[in-house]
């Protein structure tokens, strides 16, 4: 069985004008189903450049990207279009609920465009913040948010989950109960979730950790033993 | 540094920046172009006013002016210059037989001059210069004619027959169109004419027009203070310039008077023997033609005896004639009967002649002598046989003879032929057997020789007798010869006679002849005479009907002279005080009407630009605190760098301050431009008498430019304050974001669990954004509203001759007579028409004043009995009116509204000789084209004492026959003057208004700026606003359209909302438009079509797409990756 997401030397060049900027260059690595991979790199390394390819949210310059089989690198516009609405669920640092609507609502909002949705409120629940479904994200806490926020991801049943610096925008703790329910569902539902994050810490988490260094691939290797969310420190 | 940021910041948003200076430039274009309109529409009347010369005063007197009374008024104190002129109104006929009423002026050369349109002013002075408005460059070279139709007294004033068109002119005096009423023809002039002074026959001036040296600018307080100031004086010189005037004139009557009195005692006695003479010559005619007759008759009677004459000598030349024929018939059968018988008798004689001569030729077979001579030789022969016989008989008788005896006689028998052979011996026996035969041969040859004798015998006895028949027949020629002689003799004495008597016949005839020739020269003769005599008759009836016509004429004449000369005496005595009449513009129609109508420019400049003005300023307002928020973060970073508020605050200003400065000097410029030329090309239906001079207020600029700035800069200000009140620390955190909040519509949960997802968020929005709610529903309705207005106008204005035509006036043509109608002159133009006509009625129309309380308003005065149902319809908001009783009168709702007057009010009609009416209002009707007042013929009859004349008969055509056919047909018979056709009437209309488009399309355009501007702005404010959200979702897996969707569902639901806003404040708009735009003779109907209601929805709807459409580019942009930047 092939793996689950496949980069195949991807290359990513800008252009800046007369100025050619290369954020990727020869990536090449692979995530089974179901795994739990963490990214890691410092800041400028090419780890959202990367993610962006991954989220149908930018298109290549060389190689070849698969997810589940398909390759997505050869996507057009509105193919992609579809690719992040039926396979990708988005976790963004700063959550970019849409502060009109209410946290069931923002659920609801992804939930509304794709084939088979799970039920908005039950996902609600799954995160914990049933309780919480009428409010407007400004009256939730930055954790409460991010995890409506996941909760959005999750109500459109992807295939693969991406998160971008989930905890970026959060205190510690929060950001723990956040990981944990990344972990969590991961485990659960067999979820593949994607994290990109800067902290090394987060990488003990993981089933697959992914280093990523001037626009390349530093490092891949398997965690094992993946550590429980609660036992990480930083 | 900060000002290199200003400029790359509207470098950078370069589509926001030019938004702003759009709607500026929009707000301040409108209320400097409306507010600056008004003042170059005086300002270019002003300057033409005063370089044409229009009077300060014009004065008028009952007496008239002459050129020392101008002298004295140009000497007065305070008067610039002083001209007298002449005009009178006057009759004629054009090509097609129309008579036209036409004005006509003398040229001045300083006062109410003329600008020249086409052609030339007129040289000599029977040429003319005519109006430009009514007459188009074909008409140069044409001629007006003074028509036959004119009174004596109109016809004397003018010194030819006919005037040559040598071009086309404005009068400053006639600034719009109205050309003031007239007591001649349909009661308003058509026209006006210039031509020079001399072209009139006058000694004298109707008015004198005087322009002040102070004056001022029009319709100025200082120009009315200016006037006022010298009224007293010019009154009381006018006053006393008439007073010597008729003095002298009274004078100069006197003078005539006595010249007329010896004038026509001179008069009566040159007719007297004038008369006498005449008499004389009569009777002396007379005379002789009475001689002339008797001769006549004298010839006559002879005449009539040589005819009887003649006929008896016909009739015995008849006779004659009758006779002769007898005669001639006699002559000719006697002859024919002579003849037969003389040629009978030939033809016997002939018959006998030829019996004779067969006679002759059968004897002339037998020669009678030799048969005698033969019958003698057959005798002899006998005697020998016989002698021979008795010699042998006696021979042989003496028994046996001897042989000699015997040879000698057969010899001798022989030689008798009896022995055929030969001599031979013969015996006895044959002797006596020849003997036995001789005697049988004598015997047969003595009886041949008897009948032979006896045959002779016999012809010689015939031959004698026909000697004899012979000599008969000869005798009978002879007596024939002679009868037929005698008969010769007898015809030709017949023929003699007859020829004789045929010559006396023709003689007779020939005399007859030349009788009758004679006769009939003597009667031809006697014809002349007869005809000579007739002629002289008939010339001596027309001498005397000539010399009595003549007398007559000459004795009317007389009399005439007396009745005149007592007239002038009486005239004299009469004479009262002259009347004098001091007016100043305010009486010039023209003149009062621009000025209210340039205020309509001014009410409606009230209303819209300050609308403009305000959606302006809150866009900019808007725009300003929308981008200090955005670059909130710098203004951190700039403040934490140690920048003072105000050198941070001044890049903000130098965004907004540029726009507004820019916006501002582009839209006054502009404004200032177009509105008024736009404006005035409307006017020009009724003015257009010069191009519109362009003014602009720098005054007005300099307020409008302070007040935008004052706006932006106090919007970029206040923003700015806000922001900068915080510490650089919390201003390069992100700002919170607004909360989202439920609106008052989840409150119903029926309507809003059934709206779909998307909906809700929708509508979630709209109310979240307050401020963008208020300028949308602002800035959308008011693009609705001035849709609806525009089209709305162009509703209410352009039908407004169909509604006249189709709904109030329903007869389809119009008759103006000559004379008065008759009872039979209906039926003369029934016969005319053809079988055209369905229904005619006569009615009096003609110009009157009605005097309101503040007005005098010049109006279509309408007498009948009150039967107009088939050509009238008088109703009021649907309800039908009466036509007015006795002392009634009925106005039009137009009239009623600008007078002030009410149902129930008493109101004065004047006409222009100073009668009046006296009329209590009954009733109010619609009407749209004129003004009109119904009046009771019996409210004249008792006032006046008498109808009107009806020289004005509405026509009503049967189904289906051509308006124009028809009109032509009536226009031929007799007494019709002139027939206007309401069709043709209403298309003129209708052309007129169609110009009022230009209005319309300004405002629609302006509508679109409005919409698309402020959609443009609020739309680009919300997509940059929501920028992340905007990415967010579309990393979500929305689609372009499910996004584009997402963002401008609100734009249209707004559009929806500001569209209702706009209906109704587009219907007050129109409302109150309408009213501030009145046009003098014209009133509207406020009624906005449901189309034009349709239209301008959805105009509003398309500019909201075409923003929609615009903005999609921009969303489209939008990357994805803003999702994943932080808050700024």
């Amino acid at each position: 069985m092939s793996a689950f997401v496949e980069f195949h030397e991807v290359g990513k060049t800008y252009r800046m004008g007369e100025v050619k900027i290369e954020a990727l260059h020869d990536v090449s690595f692979e995530i089974e189903q179901g795994e739990i991979c963490v990214i890691v790199g410092p800041s400028g390394a090419g780890k959202t450049t990367l993610l962006n390819i991954l989220g149908g949210m930018d298109t290549l310059t060389t190689g070849h990207v698969l997810l589940d089989g398909k390759e997505i690198s050869r996507y057009d516009k509105r193919q992609l279009t579809s690719y992040r609405r039926h396979e990708i669920g988005f976790v963004f640092q700063f959550y970019n609920l849409v502060q009109n609507l209410t946290a069931l609502e923002n659920v609801e909002l992804a939930s509304q465009i794709c084939r088979d949705p799970l039920d908005a409120m039950e996902v609600l629940k799954r995160v914990g913040l049933e309780h919480r479904a009428a409010n407007f994200p400004a009256q939730l806490s930055g954790g409460e948010q991010q995890r409506v926020a996941i909760a959005r991801a999750l109500a459109k049943n992807p295939k693969l989950l991406l998160c971008d610096e989930p905890t970026g925008a959060l205190d510690y703790v929060t950001g723990k109960a956040i990981l944990k329910l990344l972990q969590d569902t991961s485990r659960q539902t067999g979820m593949t979730v994607v994290i990109i994050t800067h902290n090394q810490a987060i990488t003990a988490m993981a089933d697959r950790i992914i280093s990523v260094k001037n626009g390349t691939v530093a490092d891949m290797r398997k965690n094992e033993h993946a550590t429980p969310v609660e036992l990480i420190e930083w | 540094m900060l000002r290199r940021s200003a400029f790359r910041e509207i470098r950078s948003s370069l589509g926001r920046y030019i938004a702003i200076i759009a709607i500026i430039a929009l707000g301040v274009g409108f209320f400097a172009g409306l507010r600056v309109t008004k003042t170059d529409m005086v300002k270019t009347t002003d300057t033409y006013v005063r370089e044409h010369g229009l009077f300060d005063y014009r004065l008028l007197s009952t007496v008239g002016y002459d050129a020392d009374d101008v002298a004295a008024l140009a000497a007065l104190d305070g008067v610039h210059a002083a001209e007298g002129s002449f005009s009178v109104d006057f009759l004629t006929q054009t090509a097609n037989g129309n008579d036209l009423v036409l004005r006509a002026h003398s040229i001045t050369d300083v006062t109410n001059t003329l600008s020249l349109a086409a052609g030339r002013l007129p040289e000599k002075d029977n040429e003319c210069v005519v109006d430009a408005r009514y007459y188009s460059a074909d008409a140069i070279g044409s001629t007006i004619g003074v028509s036959e139709l004119n009174d004596e007294d109109t016809r004397d004033l003018f010194r030819y027959d006919e005037y040559e068109v040598v071009g086309l002119v404005n009068a400053v005096y006639y600034l719009n169109y109205e050309r003031g009423s007239t007591a001649l023809g349909t009661g308003s002039v058509f026209a006006f004419v210039y031509m020079p002074y001399g072209g009139f026959d006058v000694d004298y001036f109707t008015d004198i027009s005087l322009l002040l040296s102070e004056s001022g600018y029009i319709y100025s307080r200082a120009y009315e203070d200016a006037v006022d100031a010298m009224e007293e004086s010019v009154t009381d010189a006018a006053e006393l310039r008439a007073e010597i005037r008729f003095h002298k004139l009274t004078e100069d009557a006197e003078k005539e008077i006595a010249d007329a009195e010896s004038e026509l005692a001179d008069g009566w006695e040159e007719y007297e023997s004038e008369r006498a003479k005449a008499e004389q010559e009569l009777a002396d005619a007379k005379q002789e033609l009475e001689d002339g007759e008797a001769e006549i008759a004298e010839n006559e009677q002879k005449l009539a005896d040589a005819k009887a004459e003649l006929a008896d000598a016909e009739a015995e030349l008849a006779d004659g004639w009758a006779s002769y024929e007898e005669g001639l018939a006699e002559y000719q059968s006697q002859r024919a009967d002579a003849e037969k018988e003389l040629s009978d008798a030939e033809e016997q004689l002939l018959e006998l002649r030829r019996q004779v001569n067969d006679g002759f030729v059968q004897l002339q077979g037998t020669d009678l002598d030799a048969a005698e001579a033969e019958l003698n030789a057959a005798k002899a022969e006998l005697a020998n046989a016989q002698s021979l016989y008795r010699t042998i008989s006696g021979a042989v008788s003496s028994g046996d003879l001897s042989e000699a005896e015997l040879a000698a006689l057969g010899a001798l028998l022989a030689e008798a032929g009896y022995l055929p052979g030969g001599i031979q011996n013969i015996t006895m026996q044959e002797l006596s057997q020849i003997l036995q035969q001789m005697s049988m041969d004598l015997k047969r040859a003595q009886s041949e020789l008897d009948a032979a004798e006896k045959q002779l015998n016999e012809a010689k006895a015939q031959e004698a007798e026909l000697y004899r028949a012979q000599a008969e027949v000869d005798r009978g020629f002879v007596q024939l010869q002679e009868a037929r002689r005698e008969a010769e003799q007898r015809f030709a004495d017949a023929e003699d006679e007859l020829a004789a008597a045929y010559a006396e016949l023709m003689d007779g005839e020939a005399e007859i002849a030349d009788a009758a020739r004679e006769l009939a020269d003597g009667e031809a003769e006697l014809a002349d005479a007869r005809q000579e005599l007739a002629d002289g008759w008939r010339e001596y009836e027309d001498a005397k009907a000539e010399a009595d016509e003549k007398l007559s004429d000459a004795y009317q004449e007389l009399r005439d002279g007396e009745a005149e000369l007592a007239d002038a005496r009486r005239e004299l005595a009469d004479l009262e005080e002259p009347d004098v009449y001091v007016l100043d513009r305010s009486t010039n129609v023209g003149y009062v009407c621009f000025e209210s109508d340039s205020d309509i420019i001014e009410a409606v400049s009230r209303v819209f630009p300050a609308f403009f003005f305000f959606v302006a300023a809150l866009v900019c307002i808007t725009t300003m605190t929308r981008m200090v928020d955005e670059q909130r973060t710098q203004i951190g970073v700039l403040k934490a760098l140690g920048y003072t508020n105000i050198a941070i605050m001044s890049k903000f200003m130098i965004y907004s301050g540029s726009a507004s400065l820019i916006g501002c000097i582009l839209g006054f410029i502009g404004g200032s431009i177009i509105f008024p030329k736009v404006l005035w090309s409307v006017y020009d239906i009724m003015y257009g008498f010069a191009d519109i001079i362009l003014v602009f207020d720098n005054g007005l600029a300099v307020v409008m430019i302070a007040a935008f700035l004052f706006c932006a800069l106090g919007a970029t200000w206040f923003a700015c304050r806000n922001e900068l009140a915080d510490v650089p620390a919390e201003l390069m955190r992100p700002k919170s974001p607004k909360s989202g909040k439920r609106v008052l519509l989840e409150r119903i949960p029926l309507l809003w669990n059934r709206m779909k997802f998307l909906h809700k968020v929708s509508i979630r929005n709209i109310f979240r954004y307050k401020k963008r709610l208020v300028m949308m529903i602002l800035g959308i309705s008011g693009c609705t509203a001035l849709l609806i207005t525009g089209f709305g106008i162009r509703d209410s204005i352009k039908n407004v001759a169909d509604y006249q035509f189709n709904e109030i006036s329903l007869y389809d043509y119009t008759v103006t007579l000559s004379e008065g109608a008759e009872e039979e002159t209906a039926e003369r133009l029934r016969e005319a028409g053809e079988g055209t006509i369905a229904d005619l009625l006569f009615v009096h129309e003609s110009s009157i004043d009605l005097v309101g309380p503040e007005e005098t308003k010049s109006v279509n005065l309408v007498v009948s009995d009150g039967n107009l149902d088939a050509f009238l319809d008088l109703h009021y908001n649907g309800q039908q009116i009466a036509y007015p009783g006795p002392g009634e009168v009925a106005i039009c709702d137009a009239l009623a509204e600008r007078l002030g007057i009410a149902v129930g009010d008493m109101v004065t009609l004047r006409t222009s000789d100073m009668k009046s009416l006296e009329v209590r209002v009954s009733a109010i009707f619609q009407n749209y084209v004129f003004y009109y007042v119904y009046v009771n013929a019996e409210t004249c009859e008792a006032q006046w004492g008498y109808v009107p004349e009806y020289k004005t008969g509405y026509v009503t055509l049967a189904d289906g026959e051509d308006v124009h056919s028809s009109a032509a047909k009536v226009m031929d018979a007799d007494g019709v003057t002139a027939v206007s056709i309401a069709e043709d009437l209403r298309d003129r209309v209708a052309n007129m208004m169609s110009s009022l488009d230009y209005i319309v399309l300004l405002i629609v355009c302006c509508a679109a700026m409005l919409a698309l501007i402020v959609l443009y702005n609020l739309t680009n404010i919300n997509i940059t606003e929501r920028i992340r959200e905007i990415a967010t979702i579309k990393v979500l897996g929305f689609t372009a359209n499910e996004t584009a969707s997402y963002v401008f569902r609100e734009n249209i639901l707004l559009t929806a909302m500001g569209a209702l806003v706009g209906i109704v404040l587009g219907k007050l708009l129109h409302m109150y438009v309408m009213n501030q735009i009145r046009i003098d003779m014209i009133s509207f109907d406020i009624r906005i079509a449901p189309l034009s209601m349709l239209l301008s929805l959805g105009l509003t709807f398309v500019f909201t797409l075409g923003v929609n459409l615009l903005m999609r580019i921009k969303l489209d942009k939008v990357n994805m990756a803003e999702s994943l930047k932080s808050i700024e």
